[in-house]
């Protein structure tokens, strides 16, 4: 793992998309809760990890298949 | 409005983008970054959620059946990470040092399947010990302390016991003398200080330092119980000595995180004591709901401390041997037979089901590389092997003839 200036400069910026991410998802699950739309925060907040963990899991499936 | 779930959620987003930064590149990600790792990584800012929960306006019903949905997430993503397949494949590209690779799946999930064990045994008691039925009112200064806790047990802890003791182990220079043993019960009980007064303050809806301070009536008792604790997590450490790690049996696998268990529970009633001023005791005559959703919570932290984690350990341990081959194979010829010699000579000079355990370890490791790899790393051994003096090298072609053909 290179720990360059380019190296530290992506991690950098991968942090800032993650952080946006997570507070508009905080944002968002918190408006959907305090109107009372319960079903609409659980399904936001199960959404980000469930999305994210199928992603990795057709990646790791497609990876598989091409060795 | 408080600048504390801002810091909260930016130190959850550091993270998370460490934990799943691609360091070796996109094209082999899920064979260093498993979907199951992924998974248990990406479920654990759940933590926002339950605190979104904790502090909505809702009635006590919807806050309780969305707490509950919150936690099975919470709770399986830490199970999940039990599961063979957490550990992902060697990767050339993720070291940061000669030797030394950015390997989370290899610290992750025990400490995961302990920290989320402990917080589940911690709340579960929280709910029981109520006269009346009620639910915790977050904090996030409280988290933003407790994080620090997380820090302190997951990767901390676990990179000493990588660097400092695994790693030295199976190239037999040490990792089990006393001092070693003491230091990291030390560790582990500075963390526990953090994370269970982080949380303590997060559930009570508290600030840390300011609003929760230590009450007199009890302190003499809570403090025996605190100091218990550290005592029961040295005598942990100090009995750990005696197993050979990767070799031990089921029985000594679950008394090792029966003392863990038994420690951290000490830490909780001793916390509880302190910072509520009396003995705290189960009420399911008037609180009957809080009592089943308590021991419901306690049962799912046990559960993730003892048999989770018992698979966890053992998935680690033969993960870093095979990553440690790979990384063998990719090392200058003089370097990687220097090592070699270093670790072949302290598998010799191991327990007979200790050997075994590791040669085994190393066998899969070698099968999973690809075939110029493999070839450099059966050459390397080859050689390594004939320059051991004869009584070694019968050990280790006994220990391969029993790992290969049982």
């Amino acid at each position: 793992m290179r720990t360059s200036r380019q190296t530290v400069a992506k991690l950098l910026l991968a942090w800032i998309a993650v952080y946006g991410i997570f507070l508009g998802w905080w944002v968002g699950m918190t408006a959907l809760l305090e109107d009372g739309q319960l079903a609409g925060g659980a399904l936001v907040a199960y959404a980000l990890p469930a999305a994210v963990t199928l992603a990795a899991v057709v990646k790791y499936r497609q990876s598989r298949r091409s060795r | 409005m408080s600048a504390a779930p801002i810091i909260g959620i930016g130190l959850i987003s550091t993270v998370m983008t460490i934990m799943l930064f691609p360091a070796a590149g996109l094209r082999r990600y899920t064979d260093y970054k498993p979907p199951l790792f992924m998974g248990g990584v990406i479920f654990m800012p759940l933590f926002i959620f339950i605190a979104v929960i904790l502090r909505a306006p809702l009635s006590l019903e919807a806050k309780t059946s969305l707490l509950l949905l919150g936690l099975v997430g919470f709770w399986a993503s830490a199970a999940w990470l039990g599961l063979k397949d957490t550990q992902g494949e060697y990767v050339p590209g993720l070291e940061l040092r000669p030797g030394m690779p950015f390997r989370p799946d290899l610290i992750l999930p025990g400490g995961v399947n302990y920290v989320k064990g402990t917080i589940l045994t911690g709340l579960g008691l929280m709910l029981m010990f109520q006269p009346e039925y009620r639910l915790p009112v977050w904090s996030w200064w409280g988290f933003v302390l407790a994080f620090w806790g997380i820090i302190t047990i997951i990767p901390v802890w676990g990179m000493v016991k990588m660097l400092l003791g695994r790693r030295r182990r199976f190239l037999g220079e040490g990792g089990t003398d006393v001092g070693f043993a003491v230091f990291r019960g030390t560790l582990l009980f500075v963390g526990l200080l953090i994370l269970m007064y982080g949380f303590l303050n997060a559930f009570m809806g508290r600030v840390p330092f300011v609003d929760l301070l230590p009450k007199g009536e009890r302190a003499p008792v809570a403090v025996v119980l605190i100091v218990l604790a550290y005592l029961i997590l040295l005598g942990r450490e100090l009995y750990k000595r005696r197993l050979e790690e990767g070799a031990e049996t089921t029985g000594e696998m679950v008394i090792k995180q029966l003392w863990l268990w038994a420690g951290t529970l000490s830490l909780i009633y001793g916390y509880i004591t302190l910072f509520m001023g009396r003995f705290m005791v189960p009420h399911p005559a008037t609180n009957p709901r809080g009592f089943a959703i308590g021991l419901v919570l306690v049962v799912a932290g046990v559960a993730l401390i003892l048999p989770v984690r018992i698979s966890a350990l053992r998935n680690e341990f033969r993960a870093t041997i095979r990553i440690m081959i790979g990384l063998l194979a990719d090392m200058p010829e003089a370097e990687r037979n220097g090592m070699m010699r270093r670790m072949m000579g302290a598998m010799a000079a191991a327990p007979e089901r200790s050997r075994v355990a590791r040669v085994s370890a190393m066998i899969d490791g070698l099968n999973r590389l690809d075939q110029e790899r493999r070839e450099r790393m059966v050459k390397a051994r080859t050689e390594v092997m004939a320059e051991l003096p004869s009584q070694e090298r019968r050990a280790l072609m006994r220990a391969m003839d029993e790992a290969m053909f049982g």
